[in-house]
């Protein structure tokens, strides 16, 4: 990670950006046979797809084993750019020892090609005989004779095809295989991703299934783990089936006891030679394999070879195409015109045998006699290309008398209903003369149905629920927070006490206790003991405007002057003050209404 | 304005009214076909009645008309479900018919959810629905506001009627749609083209369930699943919505005389 945000940091200072592709390996010198990393670095605004070297010294993979992308963005004289740099990671393996040279990786950076400086290696020989090729450690008579074999030799992976050149859509049998040593306590744990079929890009891949068998090679017998799949080449040319990696642990009692190494191994990739079909003839259903073909129906007297139908029943016709080849790629066969019978059309259904695997694709008509008498079903034929043949087959069922019984009701036709009670109307009939007719009806008049009203009954009972739910939540709370209660009630507490403190004894400490109360209740403070101090205190910390700060704190002076200065109020002043409170309270209200502070 | 409105409903209601005593004098004085027309005038008029209907499915069976007669006396049943006289009407009816098909049956939902239904009428349902729905929320309030002793169980319960009532609404304001043939013989062929052979045929008075329509051609499905495609023409749909077919003229014997096509 460090090296990467270093790389990143260069290429942030660094000069401006051009393409590049370099090659980095972390030693110089590896063991043969053992498998090593090769970085690979590309830098430019776009990056394409990196093309690995191939030489009969070295082995790499084809697919990275690891990438990560690096972004910078650099400004130059002010204009902007983004760098990338895409780090692949490549398997590698030499494969004979020696001084070898690994060819340049090459890729499109920035619409070039660009190409990376070739790599030297030292490439130590060993001890391990080479990959593929196990040998013996089998004894030729008693335990003295046994040869001490490594872990590395226990093991071994192959990949190998049933035929090399095949036609276009002809089956390719692809077995995988990791054989390991059947002694010395030998096990294999696979990595957790299981088994991953090799690329095989032009080809058709079915399913893989896996044969474990035991085999002998050198006289050495190994436990096979095969994965075998079939692969239907799909163009034309030289196609390749990629080579397989497997990277996983192998177990083993060797003469150190049991131990336990971590292995990758590699197969060889395999080329495909694909071979267009001849021309084809115009009955040529698509299909490539060997096949044989059928015709049933689903009827009386069918296994006697006889096919008797009855007018207007439907009956399954099923035309069956059994052999080997791709399922996907068998069409449903064309039907010659039948004036006499309704042919649905196919459902198609395969049963496919994965121990021989043998295909069954059947393809089922709902047919219909229309007519009543003797017919010719016309000879059906499905034309494939055969490969082993290599020419052109078709399989035909010839014409089949068919005889259609009229149908057993009255009618040529079918009869629904028919004569089932079941299927009768159930209705009792109760009278033998019709009702008479109704004289009067009281409910003659247009229907008009309004979407609104439905539509308002249904929603206001979820609206008074929703409105009844919001006021029990307000109640709740001011139950709950004393706070927020005094806050809620001050204006209509303090206009009381306003109203009242006109008409009582001494109307300017009545007023004073109005106006200090309802800034006490707003800020949940007590009010006893508060001055007109206190109040312009509050005010501020409230942040109430300086205006309203001091026309408040003037008339709570005013009243304290009355009260305690033994200035007497004229009714008018009275009033007057009156009135200035609750102005003023009607400004506070509406200040701390805003959300106050 | 709603003055207005309610003098010309009344002034509407009194036509309604006199249209629908001129089919009835026409019909006892067995001019079917003038009975047929009168009645024909109300429905095309958006009357939906079951009066109406149950006299026109007298009035085509008087003048002939089995396909006619069964759709009408079906719609009067679909207005009123329990309306006893379209009811046995309707069953001496059928006995007349050809073969007496049955009907097929409705959508699978319909019949395992609403099996309980059937002889309630669109309005009775809807209010029965309304009020269970306010029965519900006003259990919820009252349970919020002062506590309800097995407050919850009754909101769900009320709630689970209200929504089996709506469903029933939905079903009877929508229902599955029917039709009958009309003409003695009609063809029900394999595609939506003369051309196509003839897969099975209807009789008059049989009801068969419309599940596909595409221009003139209806397909539709007997009550044995057997389907297939019919000229429109040739059936009348029970719907709703409701519209006449009046175009038949009948003699002075109420025969069929001849059919306005």
């Amino acid at each position: 990670m460090g090296r990467f945000i270093c790389i990143a940091l260069c290429l942030l200072v660094g000069p401006l950006a051009r393409a590049e592709l370099t090659v980095y390996m972390r030693k110089s010198t590896v063991s043969l046979d053992t498998p090593f990393e090769i970085e690979v670095r590309a830098k430019g605004s776009s990056v394409g797809q990196v093309e690995v070297p191939v030489s009969e010294d070295v082995f790499v993979s084809e697919a990275p084993m690891g990438r990560q992308n690096n972004y910078s963005i650099q400004i130059v004289n002010g204009k902007q750019s983004r760098v990338s740099e895409l780090v692949y990671v490549y398997r590698a393996k030499a494969r004979r020892a020696g001084d070898i040279t690994i060819p340049p990786f090459k890729a499109m950076v920035d619409g070039k090609e660009v190409e990376s400086a070739p790599l030297a290696l030292k490439v130590r020989a060993t001890q391990n005989v080479p990959e593929s090729t196990p040998q013996g450690t089998e004894s030729k008579g008693g335990a003295s004779d046994k040869k001490v074999m490594t872990l590395d030799d226990a093991v071994f992976a192959e990949s190998r095809v049933d035929k090399q050149s095949v036609y276009l859509g002809e089956a390719v049998e692809l077995t995988v295989a990791l054989n390991r040593l059947d002694s010395y306590g030998v096990q294999v744990i696979w990595s957790t991703r299981g088994y991953t079929p090799p690329l095989a890009e032009g080809f058709f891949a079915t399913q893989s299934r896996e044969v474990n068998e035991r085999i002998e090679r050198d006289g050495i017998k190994y436990i096979a783990r095969q994965f075998v799949q079939d692969l239907y080449p799909t163009q034309t040319g030289t196609l390749s089936i990629g080579a397989w990696q497997w990277h996983g642990a192998v177990r083993g009692i060797t003469n150190a006891g049991r131990q336990s190494i971590e292995k990758d191994l590699y197969t060889a990739p395999i080329e495909i030679e694909v071979k267009p079909l001849p021309e084809a003839p115009a009955n040529y259903s698509g299909t490539v394999g060997e096949y044989s073909f059928f015709v049933d129906f689903d009827s009386e007297g069918a296994d006697q070879g006889r096919i008797e139908l009855e007018q207007g029943r439907p009956v399954l016709m099923r035309l069956t195409l059994a052999g080997k080849g791709n399922e996907h790629a068998i069409k449903a066969p064309v039907l010659p015109d039948i004036p006499w019978a309704q042919v649905a059309d196919p459902k198609p259904s395969t049963d496919v045998d994965l121990e021989g695997g043998q295909i069954t694709r059947r393809f089922v008509y709902a047919f219909t006699a229309l007519e009543a008498g003797e017919f010719t079903l016309p000879t059906l034929s499905y034309c494939y290309f055969s490969p082993a043949a290599e020419e052109y087959v078709t399989r035909t069922v010839d014409s089949l008398k068919v005889s259609v019984a009229p149908s057993k009701e009255r009618t040529n036709l079918v009869v629904v209903g028919g004569m089932d009670d079941a299927l009768q109307q159930e209705v009792e009939v109760v009278v033998n003369e019709l009702h008479p007719i109704l004289l009067q009806s009281s409910l003659l008049r247009q229907t008009s149905s309004s979407p609104l009203l439905p539509v308002t009954l249904a929603g206001a009972p979820p609206v008074a629920y929703g409105v009844l739910a919001l006021a029990l939540r307000r109640r709740r709370r001011l139950a709950g927070d004393n706070g927020l209660a005094r806050a809620y009630k001050a204006r209509s507490r303090s206009e009381k006490r306003v109203a009242a403190a006109l008409a009582s004894e001494n109307p300017a400490e009545a007023l004073f206790k109005a106006m200090v109360g309802y800034l006490a209740d707003h800020c949940n403070v007590v009010e006893a003991g508060l001055t007109s101090q206190d109040a312009r205190t509050l005010m501020l910390a409230q942040g109430v405007s300086a205006d309203l700060t001091m026309l408040v704190h003037r008339m709570l002076k005013s009243c304290e002057r009355s009260q305690y200065g033994g200035t007497v109020l004229s009714p008018a002043e009275l009033k007057a003050l009156g009135d200035g409170a609750l102005e003023a309270l009607d400004q506070l209200e509406a200040y701390f209404k805003k959300g106050g502070k | 304005m709603g003055l207005l409105l309610c003098v010309m409903s009344l002034l509407g209601a009194d036509l309604f009214q006199d249209t629908f005593a001129e089919g009835n004098g026409a019909y006892q004085q067995g001019v079917y076909g003038d009975a047929v027309a009168a009645y024909e005038r109300l429905v095309d008029s958006g009357v939906v009645d079951s009066a109406v209907f149950y006299n026109l499915g007298n009035s085509y069976f008087q003048a002939g008309d089995l396909g006619g007669a069964v759709a009408n006396y079906e719609r009067a049943l679909q207005v009123a479900p329990g309306h006893i006289l379209a009811s046995e009407n309707l069953g001496l009816v059928l006995k007349a018919t050809e073969r007496n098909l049955a009907k097929p049956g409705g959508r699978a939902w319909e019949e395992t959810f609403l099996f309980w239904d059937d002889g309630l009428s669109k309005a009775v349902v809807w209010r029965l629905c309304i009020l269970f729905w306010f029965l519900c929320w006003g259990c919820l309030m009252m349970r919020s506001w002062r506590g309800l002793a097995y407050g919850r169980s009754l909101t769900v319960f009320l709630g689970i009627v209200a929504v089996f009532m709506g469903l029933s609404v939905y079903a009877k304001t929508w229902p599955a749609v029917y039709a009958v043939a009309r003409d003695e013989a009609v063809a029900v062929r394999f595609g939506k083209d003369t051309g196509h052979a003839v897969r099975f045929e209807l009789f008059a008075g049989d009801r068969v369930l419309i599940d596909d329509e595409d221009g003139d051609w209806l397909r539709v499905m007997t009550v044995d699943k057997e389907r297939g495609w019919v000229e429109a023409s040739s059936m009348v749909v029970v719907g709703p919505p409701y519209s006449g077919f009046s175009d038949v003229v009948v003699d002075e014997d109420g025969r069929e005389k001849d059919r306005i096509e």
